[in-house]
């Protein structure tokens, strides 16, 4: 037998006293003639932790709908339908077409809150999972929930909920009406507190009704009182209410007031209402009417892309956008529910692009001083036919499942992946193609001991350099397990310490997770259990890939500058432009410096923005009287010579260009002025 | 340990709108409403009400569907907590491969004041939201059907959610005013009436190019007729007073007096509870909603009463009238110059269509006396009633007492009876 790296020499316990109970050990431990003798038993969680869950453990709505989604996606269901009644938002539909629930699965449910059958041997009993294998549903797809609590999450969102399911061929369906209490530490709230430290969590009313629709299947659940709070949410109302109030300010004059509010207006929304309830004489009106990207005409498959394209857009007002400026928080949930669900990408699968002029394709090394290798596309390939035939590797995320596609609606809007592949230059003097890094890693673990390797682990990852990542919230990396992801993008690349901060905000990366990892996972499926080794293994892995891939732009960049040099000649820099290189390779290492435009003529300055130069309007840097006397041509070096070094210490990061320019003239005028 | 007077002693006052914005509202809906076998029965429970249901709504849905080769079908609705219009038309929609997408207005949640209100409307939302479940799951209506808690009349109100949320769904292949009460009462405060949704509905539909149909259910008695009445005296005037008498000998034969009297019919019938009261009402509704489709110069449309029954509620004499209209796009009209240089305000094919709505009405169906006189009509509806209380959970034995206890009024109205069995005769 092999020796483990950390099971060796352990002694064999097995032979101890094993007492589970509680009074029993109690008993034992009290008494002195068992003085020196060693006492074997097992740690137990209580319930009264995982009842916790069912007054919400979230810190957004979307958390909720996305565990709804998986929970769609494990009963092997083909739609899935959110109806939340925007901007409203009184009462919410959430409708698939799964296999439901039987009595025994619901049963189970109600009852055993955190203790899923899923990935459990009693799945295969209940017929949740596939007969053949615990961490697969009946149709085969990987199972993401697996703590039972997934239904649970709506009570984020109400503490009253119906749920109506039928199950194939049943001749009934079951009708449960579900009120939770609110969870409470204050002993004069539940004087009846329960036994076994079981916290009761609600009261469910349950009825099956005879079903003559023997074929039919599917879960609805309606959950009856959105919670005042979550709608709030929900409509962006503070914002809402802050920009009602800037108004007012400004209609009374008040103009110190109105300054003080900052925030803006979504660019497109869902609409707010300022008075949510009718009476007997007087309808709900929206108070701002919406502005939604897509009409009534547009098909819901195309509405994702609309969105995408309004965030796009933005790029013409400011250099990287952010989500929140350009979306209300209902558009930033189906932004956010279409990243974390397991549904198609809004243009393609980064493993299904074709060839192109717009990306490189390079396959990762797994060795730890390893460079990735450029694999050469064929025409009409794509990336998963090209890894496949160079490195005989088949990648399978994005592949058909045999359960079927899955679709999940909301309000009419088909999520979708907002992430695109599209090269967005940095400018002339960086790279004039995107990068894309691709690999699987499967690490031989089995020299470590069951009790410490957490499981076997196993992925498939790409990593995609552009010249600007669009809107700035996909920037970094995000871990999907099973193909939900409950965390966003970790621009940190889990606390990748380097120096690389430029090449780092040019790179959006996924790793598809095909096996281990979930243990990983914190209750809320949000963030990671750092000390858990399938964590530092995957970072490990990552940082390196990053490493290779910022390596390989190092060596393509500086290529590209020696060429243009050559092309230009022996072009004469002014002292103050080598002075704010020298400043930027100070700062920025072998990044390339940005290209720096000042022009009055708005078509080349859009033409230079949308090609990833730092482009500024000369009209309104010069604006000012004082300025306007300097000489015209150091003017016009110095000027460029201030953005390439405000540039260097990262100062116009996330500004608009309207906040970039005032900037610079501000400065200007301080040095430049009379 | 401080007993619960003696806490509150020392603790600070809360406003009401203070615990409401942070706790939500108390739970007021008995918690077993919507579970348990249902028994409160309702006039729309009656067979009377499934031959509507049949013979007129599905009837004509299905034709529709067969002649437009629709696979969805959009329907605007006023459902009940039963939702039994929606499952009628979608079982027999279903037939044809074609599934329901539903737009729902249910008041009963809207407006509501005092705990019994709001409870009575939480458990009519709870036993509507099984029934929307069950038609779903069935693949009976697609999952985008939804019912809201607002008023249907809100759409008249620029701005609301209801109108929002209308104009986001798009046209509609039929569209139901089941109001069970009175379309031309004269609406309180400053919510608008239900006619000014029907005229919204006309406003929302145009630009549609293919037919559509439009059921009209409303009590009627000469005490609730308002602003409404007026629309419909004015409509019937505007076609007396034309040159052709095309649109007045229908109108007498339809009201049973010589042509010389119709004006006296036009300003007197309105007054009386009786079968010319009824067929008063269809004609002015039906001559109205002409008006306002063809004389729309940009969107053109003609307006035909496609059926029409009655039957009684509350009444000796029949109160009820169900209508229905189809609604047919057709070209766009080149204005016509006329020698004040203004446009013709009735084209000449307006009192044309007009007469046939006139004509319809002659053969206005009273459904009880076909009921009492057809015992096998009578048996399917019961049959189909009692099949659809059935699946909405109903208690069937207290049904069956609740309907002999109480009886229907014999029909005293001389409406003609349909002489053959009872079938929809389109125009």
């Amino acid at each position: 037998m092999e020796e483990t790296l950390n099971g060796a020499g352990a002694g064999d316990a097995s032979e101890l006293p094993f007492l589970p109970d509680q009074v029993e050990l109690a008993q034992f431990l009290g008494d002195e003639a068992n003085s020196g003798n060693i006492v074997r038993t097992q740690l137990k969680a209580s319930g009264r932790v995982i009842a916790r869950v069912t007054d919400g453990i979230y810190r957004r709505p979307a958390s909720a709908f996305r565990e709804l989604i998986s929970n769609a996606w494990d009963a092997d269901a083909n739609t899935i339908t959110i109806l939340t009644d925007a901007p409203r938002f009184e009462r919410i539909h959430i409708r698939d077409n799964g296999n439901g629930m039987s009595h025994e699965v619901l049963s189970r449910i109600l009852l055993n809150i955190g203790g899923s059958a899923k990935r459990h041997i009693d799945g295969q009993t209940l017929g949740i999972t596939a007969s053949n294998d615990p961490t697969k549903s009946p149709g085969g797809r990987p199972l993401i929930g697996k703590i039972g609590i997934g239904l649970f999450s709506v009570s984020q969102i109400s503490r009253r909920f119906r749920i109506i399911t039928k199950v194939k061929g049943a001749s009934y369906r079951l009708v449960a009406d579900v009120r939770l209490r609110t969870y409470s530490e204050d002993p004069n709230d539940h004087p009846e507190v329960e036994a076994d430290d079981e916290f009761i969590s609600g009261e469910v009313l349950l009825v099956r009704q005879a079903a003559q629709d023997i074929e039919s299947q599917g879960t609805d659940i309606v959950l009856e009182d959105v919670k005042p709070n979550i709608r709030d949410l929900l409509r962006d109302n503070a914002r809402w209410r802050l920009i009602a109030e800037r108004r007012n300010a400004l209609s009374n004059g008040d103009m110190d007031a109105a300054l003080a509010i900052k925030v803006e207006e979504p660019r497109v929304h869902s609409g707010w209402i300022e008075e949510m309830r009718s009476n007997d004489t007087s309808p709900v009106v929206q108070t701002v009417p919406s502005m939604l990207p897509w009409d009534a005409e547009t098909p819901a498959n195309e509405r994702m892309a609309c969105l995408m394209d309004a965030v796009e857009k933005e790029t013409e007002s400011t250099q990287r956008p952010a989500l929140n400026n350009v979306l209300d928080a209902y558009l930033e949930m189906l932004w956010t529910l279409g990243l974390s669900s397991p549904v198609d990408y809004i243009d393609s699968h980064p493993f299904d692009l074709k060839r192109s002029s717009a990306f490189d394709l390079y396959w990762i090394s797994n060795d730890a001083r390893g460079q990735a290798i450029l694999v050469d596309m064929r025409a009409g390939e794509s990336v998963r036919e090209a890894i496949a035939r160079e490195h005989e590797v088949n990648l399978e995320d994005g592949l058909p499942h045999t359960a079927g596609p899955f679709s999940a609606f909301i309000d009419g809007v088909e999520l979708k992946k907002p992430i695109r592949y599209r090269f967005r230059s940095a400018g002339e003097r960086n790279l004039s193609r995107a990068l894309l890094f691709v690999g699987r890693y499967n690490p031989n673990l089995s020299r470590v001991s069951n009790e410490r390797r957490g499981g076997g682990l196993e992925l498939e990852a790409y990593i995609y350099w552009n010249g600007r990542i669009v809107p700035k919230e996909n920037n970094g990396v995000l871990v999907r397990i099973r193909g939900a992801s409950g965390a966003l993008f970790d621009p940190t690349f889990f606390g990748y310490q380097v120096s690389e901060l430029t090449r780092l905000k040019q790179i959006t990366s996924e790793i598809y997770v095909r096996r281990g990892l979930d243990a990983a996972l914190n209750i809320d499926r949000e963030s990671f259990n750092y000390s858990h080794p399938h964590v530092q293994l995957v970072a490990q892995w990552l940082q390196r890939g990053v490493r290779q891939l910022t390596n390989k732009h190092k060596d393509l960049a500086k290529k590209a500058r020696l060429e243009r040099r050559e092309i230009a000649g022996n072009e004469q820099q002014s002292a103050i432009n080598d002075y704010a290189d020298a400043v930027w390779r100070h700062r920025q290492g072998d990044e390339s410096s940005p290209k720096v435009v000042i022009t009055s003529e708005t078509g080349p300055l859009s033409q230079a923005r949308s090609e990833g130069a730092l482009a500024l309007s000369s009209e309104i840097i010069y604006s000012s009287n004082k300025v306007a006397t300097f000489d015209q041509g150091i003017r016009q070096a110095k000027t460029v010579a201030l953005v390439r070094v405000l540039a260097a210490f990262n100062v116009l990061d996330d500004r608009s260009y309207r906040e970039q320019e005032d900037l610079v003239s501000a400065i200007l005028e301080l040095f430049l002025g009379n | 340990m401080a007993t619960d007077t003696e806490m509150e002693k020392t603790q600070d006052e809360l406003g009401s709108d203070d615990l409401t914005s942070v706790f939500g509202t108390e739970d007021v809906r008995p918690h077993d409403e919507g579970l348990r076998l249902k028994n409160d029965f309702l006039p729309w429970h009656r067979p009377v009400k499934q031959l509507v249901r049949k013979e007129q709504w599905a009837a004509l849905a299905v034709r529709l569907v067969k002649d437009s080769k629709l696979s969805k079908l959009r329907y605007l609705t006023l459902p009940g907590a039963d939702m039994f219009d929606v499952r009628v038309i979608a079982e027999t929609c279903a037939q044809e491969g074609c599934k329901v997408e539903y737009l729902g207005f249910d008041s009963s949640r809207s407006g509501e004041r005092g705990v019994d209100q709001l409870a009575a409307a939480t458990a009519n939302a709870a036993q509507r939201d099984t029934a929307e479940s069950v038609l779903r799951q069935t693949g009976l209506v697609t999952d985008s059907s939804i019912t809201l808690n607002d008023f249907l009349e809100d759409i008249a109100v620029s701005g609301s959610q209801a109108c929002a949320i209308l104009r986001n769904f798009g046209h509609f292949d039929i569209v139901n005013i089941d109001a069970c009460d009175h379309l031309a009462v004269e609406p309180v405060g400053e919510r608008p009436g239900l006619f000014s949704a029907v005229k919204e509905v006309f406003s929302h539909q145009r630009g549609r190019h293919s037919p559509w149909l439009l059921y009209v259910t409303t009590r009627v008695s000469p005490d609730r007729l308002g602003g409404p009445k007026e629309e419909f005296v004015d409509a019937i005037k505007r076609n007396l007073d034309l040159p052709t008498d095309v649109f007045r000998n229908a109108f007498a034969e339809a009201m049973g007096v010589s042509a010389d009297d119709v004006e006296d019919v036009v300003s007197d019938g309105w007054a009386i509870h009786d079968d010319r009261l009824l067929k008063l009402f269809s004609i002015g509704l039906g001559k109205y909603l002409l008006q306002l489709a063809h004389g729309h110069y940009g969107d053109p449309a003609k307006v035909e009463l496609a059926s029409c029954y009655c039957y009684r509620v509350h009444e000796g004499s029949a109160d009820m009238l169900a209508l229905a209209f189809r609604i047919t796009p057709t070209a766009k009209r080149i204005a016509q110059p006329t020698i004040g240089g203004g446009v013709l305000n009735l084209p000449l094919l307006e009192p044309v269509l007009a007469a046939r709505v006139a004509n319809k009405v002659v053969k206005l169906v009273d459904l009880d006396r076909e009921l009492a006189e057809q015992p096998d009509l009578a048996e399917g509806a019961l049959a189909a009633t009692l099949k659809l209380l059935e699946v909405a959970n109903y208690n069937l034995d207290e049904y069956r007492e609740w309907l002999e206890k109480n009886e229907r009024p014999t029909p005293t109205s001389v409406v003609r009876s349909a002489v053959t069995p009872l079938s929809i005769v389109d125009g």
